[in-house]
């Protein structure tokens, strides 16, 4: 660690409306140097990035993209009381400056909270564009702060704001003039009295500016209620005053506090654009309205989003089977190297298939999310995103969701790991939950081995339409326990839309790459370490205890088969020498033999399945299985499908036919297991609805950020996919 | 159907006898209404209501004509009581107030109020619909249902039973 004692350390905090360009020009300053957390207690993401320039330590902060400062949502309190706790040194507020005057109305928040400003005014070009002519000095007098102009996605103006951050800095002392929006006669004399109430109290003045909190507390602000009634002793004659001044108010203007405090600063703005801003000539239309004119169009708008999902949805998954081959081949190639260095037993056994094989289980869904987020981010870059909501709203809206959740429900098709993921683009948190939780629900490609398997044995040329209507299923499912969970766990007040559809914008490379390292990097972090522990722990409980009677036996007999052959063989070999006919004696008696050696490892394999946790585990809640017609074997595999669905084949392998063939397993199924058809069917219902596997409950976990939402996921798609199961066998027994 | 609005744009209402309860406007506009006796709780008799010319109105004995613009920015409620003014003794039928759903593509016209309270009107003025703001109607989703609006020059979709929360004037 370089030593850092004669730098100085400035502390800056970068805010600003969505859609401003606040990420790219974060990702200009900072570059790879960034640092991904959560803000205290909750899901919102933090990033902070270093710059080292001219002899500082420049630390930025990126602040929640809010249009306000009210304590509408978490992200505007985060971001207000990061600038009024944490005291900042510097904050700057990046400005779009093709919409100023509704980025304005963040600005004017942000100079109540105190400190020392720059204002950024970004997207300059397009201003220009707009025939917009700006007086920096002006605008800078006003706003009391220097002002900067920056066209963030080429990079021009950028390293200009280190220079001002530094300036600022390092004239803090001198500053002496503090702007304050002026609020009008009648409101401006219940700011001083609420204020005057205030300074009563010393803690809150060193804590608070006293003029902030008069404002936010005669707009009936929540947050800061709370912050007086918790810190303040004279909290009572706040309150009272308060609700006095108000209703004086309202007496007045016929108008709640807030609403006129809002009309007011609007008013301010425009004042202040009418002295600083003057009209040129317009140099270009609006390109954005002409793109948007076929992007949104009428009967164009949904075809075209159809297609852009289907490329997203080619390029994650598709595109991605490469790598995720070659990483398989890659951990089936180490496996191998490993198996063959280190001798048999457990510790081997722990390494191969329990190690080995859980990190591969993590690496193997990488490609899927770097390919994802890089859509992701051209799609939220570029502007698509918002339209894509705008267009499917309407059928989102039905389910009580906001059109964004269409992106991640379609992903949800292909993995629900980055699914879960794509999530992050829902700005309300009710929305987000509600979506990670149905979003399994969409029936992933990892099922489809399952559906091919079981439908393709039990229903033959009708095995496409079963496998359909399981994927159709899902979907009506989806949108069913939608609506009943908006009703019962996600009440009040759907989240109005509300949403603002920002000028199409060329991404920037390095915003684009920077944002999928950051997904990859937090995947490998956060769930890669709940991937791998699951895994071993799966790993354990399939593996003990031994049934050490059975090993010996089992040692026993393939010495037997082994002797049985050796004799015979070793004679044939001698005498074989050019005689063809022995020759292919010789190889059938080798291929009896390791066929019959073969035999015996696949019933080793069931032995120790069945004596292994896993295997008791399964026989123990075979009278959970019973009503639906399912044996214990289809338990173990459900078990087993905990770790990855497509497990579930594998596991049904082990058990009906020893390992052997493919082609062979679905005969042994139909066969051995006693299910008929319709048992089959519900079997497949209870595949397609149960807890979808480990990865997706570590992403549950990791984007809900509590365990009580992902126990609750796994709890209710257990019991669907077990009501479900059981009304496909009560139905089916009355219908045939 | 029983609207929660019981205060309507004067430019919208048959002849009869009103109550002025809000203006709409900046400081002139008030001004300029306050010269002609026009304030909140002022009586006001409609004496001939017309499709798409001036009002007519009598204030306190005095008589005059009012264009539609301002009439739309006063918001009255009936002295006549509801019967009397559905069917309307001297003037057309009374008219549901207009709200930002039932503008078409390409219309513009101003904010008179936000109905209701709470979030929504909060995040809608933080938006920028506030009083008196242009709102332009840009187009309507592909499923008719949320619709793009340009105000204060940008664009923002809004549903069409959150547009049916803004009150607005006449389209014009």
């Amino acid at each position: 660690m370089p030593d850092r004692s004669s730098e100085k350390k400035i502390v800056v905090a970068i805010g600003g409306n969505p859609n401003s360009g606040k990420t790219t020009i974060f990702n200009e300053l900072t570059g790879s140097r960034q640092k991904v957390g959560n803000w205290g207690g909750v899901t919102v993401e933090k990033i902070e990035g270093t710059v080292n320039y001219n002899g500082y330590h420049i630390v930025f902060v990126d602040l929640p993209g809010t249009y306000s400062l009210t304590a509408y949502s978490i992200e505007e309190i985060i971001a207000r009381n990061f600038i009024v706790e944490e005291r900042p040194d510097v904050v700057v507020d990046i400005i779009d400056s093709g919409n100023l005057e509704r980025n304005l109305y963040l600005a004017v928040q942000m100079i109540e909270l105190g400190g020392d400003f720059i204002f950024v005014l970004n997207m300059a070009d397009m201003a220009k564009k707009q025939g917009l002519l700006i007086d920096a000095d002006k605008l800078g007098s006003f706003l009391g702060g220097p002002v900067l102009f920056t066209v963030g996605n080429r990079g021009i103006g950028v390293k200009a704001i280190l220079d001002g951050v530094i300036d600022v800095y390092e004239q803090r002392a001198t500053k002496t003039r503090t702007i304050q929006v002026p609020y009008g006669n009648e409101i401006e004399e219940e700011i001083s009295t609420i204020q005057a109430k205030v300074e009563a109290d010393s803690t809150l003045v060193g804590a608070y500016p006293p003029r902030w909190l008069g404002v936010k507390l005669l707009e009936n602000d929540s947050d800061v209620q709370g912050k007086i009634r918790r810190n303040s002793e004279v909290q009572e004659a706040i309150a009272e005053q308060v609700a006095v001044s108000r209703k004086h108010l309202r007496d007045i203007f016929d108008e709640e506090a807030e609403n006129i405090i809002a009309d007011q600063r609007y008013g301010f703005i425009s004042g202040l654009l009418q002295e600083s801003v003057s009209l040129g000539t317009r140099t270009k239309q609006d390109l954005s309205q002409k793109i948007d004119k076929v992007l949104t169009n009428r009967l164009l708008g949904i075809p075209l989003l159809v297609l852009f999902i289907w490329i997203m949805f080619q390029v994650t998954f598709n595109v991605g089977s490469f790598p995720m081959r070659w990483i398989d081949t890659g951990v089936g190639l180490l496996s191998g190297a490993v198996s063959f260095l280190l001798p048999d037993g457990i510790f081997k056994s722990l390494i191969v298939d329990g190690i080995i094989g859980g990190v591969g289980g993590v690496a193997i869904f990488l490609p899927n999310i770097l390919l994802l987020f890089f859509m992701i981010s051209i799609f939220e870059d570029t502007g698509y995103m918002a339209r894509a909501a705008f267009v499917m709203d309407r059928v989102m809206h039905l389910i009580g969701l906001h059109g964004k959740s269409f992106i991640s429900m379609i992903m949800g098709f292909g993995c629900n790991v980055p699914a879960i993921m794509a999530t992050r683009t829902l700005e309300n948190e009710k929305d987000r939950v509600l979506t990670i939780l149905i979003n399994p629900l969409m029936s992933c490609s990892a099922r489809l081995p399952v559906y091919v398997l079981i439908a393709g044995t039990f229903f033959g040329k009708r095995a496409g339409n079963v496998i359909f209507s399981l994927y159709a299923l899902g979907v009506v499912l989806a949108i069913i326990v939608g609506r009943l969970f908006r009703k019962t766990l996600f009440r009040g007040e759907s989240e109005p839309f509300v949403m603002e559809l920002p000028p199409y914008r060329i991404p920037t490379l390095k915003s684009v790459v920077i944002h999928m390292w950051e997904r990859a990097v937090l995947f490998l972090r956060k769930m890669g370490t709940v991937i791998l522990v699951g895994s071993v722990v799966i790993w354990f409980f399939s593996s003990f205890p031994v049934n050490r009677a059975y090993r010996t036996e089992f040692e026993r007999k393939k010495a037997a088969v082994e002797e049985r052959y050796e004799g015979s063989i070793d004679s044939l070999r001698r005498s074989a020498s050019g005689d063809s006919e022995i020759s292919a004696e010789l190889t059938a008696l080798i291929k009896e033999r390791d066929e019959a050696l073969l035999d015996l490892a696949g019933e080793k394999k069931q032995q120790d399945v069945y004596y292994s946790f896993i295997g008791r585990m399964g026989r123990s809640i075979e009278p959970f299985f019973r009503p639906l017609g399912f044996s214990w074997r289809e338990g173990v595999a459900l078990i087993t499908g905990f770790v990855a669905k497509e497990v579930v084949v594998s596991t049904l392998g082990v058990l009906y036919a020893g390992g052997g063939e493919e082609d062979e397993l679905g005969f042994a199924v139909r066969e051995r297991s006693g299910l008929t058809p319709l048992t089959a069917f519900a079997f497949l219902v209870f595949v397609l609805i149960y807890t979808p596997c480990l990865a997706t409950l570590a992403a549950v976990r990791q984007e809900t950020g509590s365990w009580r939402w992902t126990l609750f996921s796994v709890g209710y798609q257990i019991t669907l996919a077990w009501l479900m199961a059981f009304a496909v066998v009560k139905v089916g027994a009355l219908v045939t | 159907m029983t609207s929660a609005f019981e205060a309507y744009p004067l430019s919208v209402v048959p002849a009869g006898n009103y109550m002025i309860v809000e203006l709409v406007g900046g400081r002139g506009f008030l001004r300029r209404l306050s010269y002609m006796g026009l304030h909140p709780d002022v009586e006001v008799s409609v004496t001939a209501a017309s499709q798409n010319g001036p009002v007519r109105v009598a204030v306190g004995g005095t008589q005059f004509g009012l264009g539609r613009g301002m009439a739309s920015r006063i918001l009255v409620v009936s002295r006549g009581g509801a019967d009397e003014s559905q069917k309307g003794t001297g003037g057309r039928p009374f008219r549901r107030v207009v709200t930002l759903k039932d503008y078409r593509e390409g219309q513009r016209g101003r904010i008179l109020d936000i109905k209701g309270e709470g979030k929504f009107k909060k995040r809608l003025l933080d938006m920028g619909f506030t009083k008196g703001a242009e709102v332009y109607v840009e187009k309507y989703a592909p499923l008719r249902d949320p619709v793009e609006f340009i105000i204060k020059g940008y664009h923002v979709g809004l549903r069409r039973e959150e547009a049916q929360r803004i009150l607005m004037t006449d389209p014009y």
